[in-house]
């Protein structure tokens, strides 16, 4: 089987617009959730989100020029998920040491996870028809326009395999994990892979009618925990073969990608098996890849959503799996759920940790819940990993986990 | 790796199932199709919308438990069913089962119904059901919990190569053995708004819905039936300036762009709106599917066939289908 090494970390988010500094903000537990700023809801109460600032959105086509893509359109005229994508992925490539033309030759292939950026949610579009009025077909060219990784492709010219994964709030762990599979089988040597969502005024509302949207700042794992925060965010990854990257004489590798696995829960549509039967498949499918045991696991960053029941049903399964006082962190307490792109978000930062071997702390858990099992990081801390896991658990039943190794 | 064509379940304006599928196409009248007249801001446009039933549904799932199901769902679910049932494969653990499903715009009436919930009645009526049921990934996840397929389960959505994406999903597990077989499917739905769009769009004056779906097996499970093998997918120019090679031949090629692919005889099934499925140039998942279903069926004639799907921007999937 051929060695997955990633040689490229992007991620913009509300903890930062970058890696370093999303990394910086969480190790000083600094995070920032509030009202969302570019639109209002109707809800007769506050749901505070983790948004990212526009003007650091703005920066894309400055960044896109940098990296050698060609806009075709302004990225003003853009989805925002596309733009947040374009962001993470000018970072992950200067971190690889790579630009269009660099990725062009290499045949790239990219697959990016979404949720948002796949659908049509265009709320002053879907109104105008809805009503009667004829609107102009604009938004629907934008979105046949905005499929994240055909978008990506188009922008860095590359012609090799793309893909969207549509797998709701693990379709960034997916992503990655199709990424890896591509790698595996020969289609391509170099991926481009991660995941994009922006907030949405429509998804805010579909939160808020499920019950699972908190009106206060999110507290995963927490006793008192009553719902997450939707976030906004990109994270990309540079992945390679170990033979193709020693071909083009690249940079030291970050980290080994060693396996990834995913599993169905086959039980509701919207709620985790109570035993978390999928998720435990996915790690031991992760695990068989690897070929490792569950032992060597050196910390865990979590889905950790802060709802009542996937912290209850993760923190159960990762109990019975790990070694006893593996620490377990869950980075959504500083980005929110950024959905389609949480797997990815989630993935880089678990490699930056494995190179940092520093975890921050879990914000806003205080008070242990019995039902979850686990105690998260209460505070920054030093760890001794050589190996690292990544968990993504979504709505349809779908678990899917990522396996990092330090390089 | 290829992969083994074990069953054909398909839903469309033909029928439920490869017989209808097979009698449909090689029927010489068209099939019945809806006329509609959809006002645009660029005035009304009429499109003929083939629409597929989901006719035989309640032999395989009894009604009541039909009631909460979108029409995309229903459409995967039977045509997942009926891809089991021509396969006859016994398959008593399910986690050895994966599922891959392809849709350009998902379970669209349900996303739909969400968005009308929050027009009708304001932010705080927005119906939680309807909002589970939109997302991209509930028609799979609404077959897994149906069909109890507790192994890897994902969505893909990429226009022109989406089945590329959904039968690398299905050769990553099989050939890493994680799974014996897989449940692979794409399809699309047509809605009022879905209508709309493609009207605006000023894209081709027919639209169809269905689903197709394939039980997929190792190469050693084939016993004579048909392989299917990804030759590529990726982006190339439609203007001939790139052409993609396949293995020697003689093949037969469906919805080939003429000197493209190979100097082979191209078998134009595009006068069949229904079998590509959603004419819009981008919406390319069910027709690339359907394509496959005509190729398993040797509906151009034994032999090898090479399905070619691309979308306007030459985002391409290429596969071969040989015994």
């Amino acid at each position: 089987m051929a060695e997955i090494v990633a040689t490229g970390l992007g991620c913009v988010s509300a903890a930062g617009g970058s890696v370093d500094a999303a990394t910086a903000a969480m190790l000083a537990g600094a995070r920032a959730p509030r009202p969302p700023r570019r639109f209002a809801l109707g809800l007769g109460r506050s749901l505070p989100v983790f948004e990212i600032d526009s003007d650091l959105v703005d920066e894309t086509a400055a960044r896109l020029e940098r990296a050698g893509a060609a806009c075709a359109s302004p990225p003003s005229e853009w989805f925002r998920t596309s733009r947040l994508a374009a962001l993470a992925a000018c970072e992950a490539l200067a971190h690889a040491g790579l630009d269009a033309g660099k990725l062009r030759a290499a045949g790239a292939g990219v697959v990016v996870g979404t949720t948002v950026g796949c659908t049509m949610n265009d709320e002053a579009f879907y109104r105008a028809w809805y009503q009667g009025r004829m609107p102009q077909a604009l938004p629907a060219l934008r979105q046949l326009a905005n499929n994240p990784a055909l978008h990506l492709a188009g922008l860095f010219g590359l012609r090799g395999p793309a893909a969207t994964i549509a797998n709701a709030c693990s379709s960034g762990a997916d992503a990655i994990g199709l990424g890896m599979a591509w790698l595996e089988s020969g289609r391509c040597d170099l991926v481009l892979a991660g995941g994009s969502d922006e907030l949405s005024r429509l998804t805010c509302l579909g939160f808020a009618s499920l019950m699972i949207a908190s009106d206060k700042p999110c507290r995963p794992f927490d006793l008192e925990r009553d719902g997450l925060n939707l976030g906004e965010g990109a994270g990309m990854v540079v992945l390679e073969t170990r033979a193709a990257l020693e071909r083009r004489r690249g940079p030291r590798p970050l980290a080994r990608l060693l396996g990834f696995g995913t599993a169905a829960d086959a039980h509701h549509a919207t709620a985790p098996h109570p035993e978390g039967k999928g998720l435990k498949r996915a790690i031991d499918q992760a695990l068989a890849r690897a070929g490792c045991t569950a032992a060597r696991i050196g910390f865990v960053n979590a889905h950790g959503t802060s709802t009542r029941d996937n912290d209850r049903v993760e923190g159960r399964v990762l109990k019975q799996v790990l070694a006893e006082g593996t620490p377990v962190v869950s980075t959504k307490a500083y980005t929110g759920h950024t959905l389609g792109a949480a797997g990815a978000i989630e993935a880089v930062f678990t490699v930056r940790a494995l190179q940092d071997r520093r975890l921050p702390a879990t914000a806003g858990f205080a008070t242990p819940d019995p039902e979850c099992a686990i105690v998260p990081t209460r505070r920054a801390v030093v760890i001794d990993a050589e190996i690292a896991l990544s968990t993504s658990l979504a709505f349809g039943g779908n678990n899917s986990v990522l396996l990092f190794g330090r390089a | 790796m290829a992969l083994a064509v074990l069953g054909v379940g398909a839903v469309s304006a033909l029928g439920q199932g490869a017989a209808a599928l097979r009698q449909g196409l090689e029927r010489p009248d068209e099939p019945e199709a809806e006329l509609a007249c959809v006002a645009t801001a660029a005035g009304e446009r009429i499109l003929c919308v083939y629409r597929a039933e989901c006719l035989g549904l309640e032999r395989f799932v009894p009604p009541r438990a039909l009631r909460r199901l979108d029409h995309l769902s229903r459409m995967a679910l039977l045509a997942s069913h009926l891809a089991l049932e021509d396969a006859a494969v016994e398959i008593a653990d399910r986690t050895r089962l994966g599922l891959a499903f392809g849709s350009a715009f998902g379970p669209q009436s349900a996303s739909d119904a969400f968005n009308d919930s929050v027009m009708d009645g304001g932010d705080r009526c927005a119906s939680p059901s309807a909002f589970a049921g939109s997302v991209h990934n509930a028609l799979a996840s609404q077959v897994s919990i149906a069909l109890r397929i507790e192994g890897p389960c994902q969505t893909v959505t990429a226009f022109g190569q989406t089945l590329g994406g959904v039968l690398s999903w299905a050769d990553a597990w099989l050939a890493r053995g994680e799974v014996d077989y897989v449940l692979a499917g794409a399809g699309e739905e047509v809605t009022p708004f879905r209508a709309f769009c493609a009207a605006s769009c000023g894209g081709r004056a027919a639209l169809s819905e269905g689903f197709c779906a394939f039980l997929l097996g190792r190469p050693e499970d084939a016993a004579g039936r048909a392989l299917v093998e990804v030759v590529s997918s990726g982006r190339c120019a439609l203007d001939g300036a790139c052409r993609l090679e396949l293995p020697a031949g003689p093949w037969s090629v469906i919805h080939s762009h003429q000197g493209l692919v190979g100097e082979e005889a191209a078998v134009d099934f595009a006068h069949f709106a229904h079998a590509s499925a959603l004419p819009l140039p981008e919406c390319l998942p069910p027709g690339a599917g359907f394509d496959l279903a005509m190729a398993v069926l040797e509906l151009p004639g034994s032999g090898r066939t090479a399905c070619f799907s691309a979308d306007r921007e030459g985002r391409y999937t290429l596969l071969v289908v040989a015994r």
